[in-house]
Order: structure tokens, then sequence, then C-alpha cells
């Protein structure tokens, strides 16, 4: 035999072809057994959704922030706004879960 | 890799009944992929240890289910399970062992190369001179094809640890290999 390849190139080949066992249908039983002992598994929200919550409540925070400054600093903030949140303070939280 | 099985919407389905709360939709989950699991544990732990290992590989695969995206077919992302499931199967049997330098005080399992079996149980005994993380990697990245990217991801090193470390691992199997058998050198 002449064999280029290295010895355990020649030997992974072999590993490769390994038979594998037949699982019989009573592990197919003990699987499912265990498996219905398991909360069902419920689907999380993706990393995307996580990440675009996440955006918006920073996002409405920031709002917030601007126009909390805007209103004390009576600088910016159109008159409707000034009257609006002197008038009824309580409208700014209203305003703040609109965004 | 294997791929025997075809993956698509009959997987999908039933990943979505289970999702959904339907336990037994699992069942046709097993049914597709139970084969190829048992083969990819055949060859990395002792045959005895493979249905417990697939069974560990199953329950996991199903309590992770929430984590599958349908980006990559399923049965590859059961073959991450499973190879995880063997890792772990290692450095639990590492753990309490004396793990000795290379030496060949033991005799290799068989004189000769001649047939299949031979050379599994020569690879077999070769890997189990490695010290554990040297048979992770070699295992994952040499034997069962992964990317350095998918081994780094599945042992939780960086990928320059696992080039090196492969590079190593792959060297010393040689040595161990060809002391072991000296035709194996002579061969080619």
């Amino acid at each position: 035999m002449n064999d280029s390849r290295e010895p355990e190139e020649r030997l992974a080949a072999a590993r490769r072809n390994a038979p594998a066992l037949e699982l019989s249908d009573s592990w197919k039983a003990g699987v499912m057994q265990s498996v219905r002992e398991q909360p069902v598994p419920v689907v999380s929200p993706s990393y995307f959704e996580h990440s675009v919550r996440r955006a918006a409540m920073a996002a409405a925070v920031l709002a917030l922030l601007a126009i909390g400054f805007c209103v004390s600093a009576g600088i910016g903030a159109t008159n409707e706004l000034y009257m609006l949140v002197s008038s009824a303070p309580e409208s700014l939280l209203e305003l703040a879960l609109v965004f | 890799m294997d791929s025997e099985h075809s993956f698509g919407s009959d997987d999908e389905t039933d990943i979505a009944r289970v999702r959904s709360g339907d336990v037994d939709a699992f069942e046709g989950l097993i049914d597709r992929h139970k084969q190829h699991v048992a083969r990819v544990i055949s060859r990395n732990v002792p045959p005895a240890q493979v249905e417990e290992l697939a069974h560990e590989t199953f329950v996991a695969a199903y309590t992770s289910l929430p984590s599958y995206r349908p980006t990559h077919p399923f049965e590859h992302w059961l073959t991450r399970i499973a190879l995880r499931a063997c890792s772990e199967f290692w450095r639990r049997e590492y753990r309490d062992r004396d793990r000795r330098s290379v030496t060949l005080e033991e005799a290799p399992p068989a004189a000769s190369v001649a047939d299949e079996e031979s050379q599994r149980e020569l690879l077999a005994w070769a890997l189990d001179q490695l010290e554990l993380e040297n048979r992770q990697v070699i295992t994952l990245v040499y034997f069962e094809d992964l990317s350095v990217k998918e081994a780094a991801e599945l042992l939780g090193w960086s990928q320059a640890k696992v080039k090196v470390r492969t590079f190593r691992a792959r060297k010393l199997l040689r040595e161990i290999l060809e002391r072991a058998l000296p035709e194996l050198r002579n061969e080619s």
C-alpha cells in the first residue's frame, strides 16, 4: 500500500464510516417522557425585537427630557405646549405615554 | 457533515407546533433526525454512551427550541447540540483523571491497521492520549469539519486559540500514531 495521506487522515476516513447505533422505540419513549417533564418551550422575543423595544424606550425618555428642558428653560417650546403643560402638568405624563 | 435527511417544511411545521404547546409534535423531529444524531455521537464517544448522549441532545434541543432560528437547517443546529453533549461528556471523563503526559506505556489496541474497525480503535486510543483541549479541538475542526469560527463558539475560545490548538493537536496526534505504529509512517 502506498498511501500518501498522513496517518491521522487515513484513520479519520475509517472514523467517518463508523456504524451508528440504531436508536430504538423504547429509547424514543424515554426521550419523550423526559421532554414532557420539561416546561413548554416558549418563544422569547428575538434580539431584533429587543433592540427595537430598547430603542423606542430610549427615544421616549430622550423626548421627555427634551420637553422638560424646553419647558423649564422657556425656549424652543411652542406656546401650545407651554400652555398645555402649565395648565395640566399631568398631561406631560400622557404625552410621554404617547411617545 | 452528514445530511441524509432533508430539512424544510416538515421540521418547521413540527417546530411551530411544539412552540405552540403540542409536545407530541416533537416525536416527528426525533424520528427524522435520531439516526443523524446517533451517527454524530457514535463518531465521538464510546458506543455505550451513545443512547444517553442522544437522549441528552434531544432534551436539550427541546428546551432550547425557542432559540432556534430557521435561517439554518434544523439538522445543523441539532448537530451543534450533539457535539456540545459529546464535549461535555469528555470534560466529565477527564475531570477526575490524572492525565499523564503522552507516553506509550499502554500498548495501542491493535498491532495493525488492516481493517476499519482496528483503525477506529487505534484512533480512539490515540485521541485518548491527548489532553482534553487538544482532543476537543481536533475532533471539532479536523474530524467534524466545523469552521474555526463554529468551533470557537462551541468551545468558548477565541478563533486564534482554536487555530493554534488545532495545529498543535494534529501534530501531536500524528506523532502518537507514528510512534505507536511505525508502519503508518513507512507507508506514507
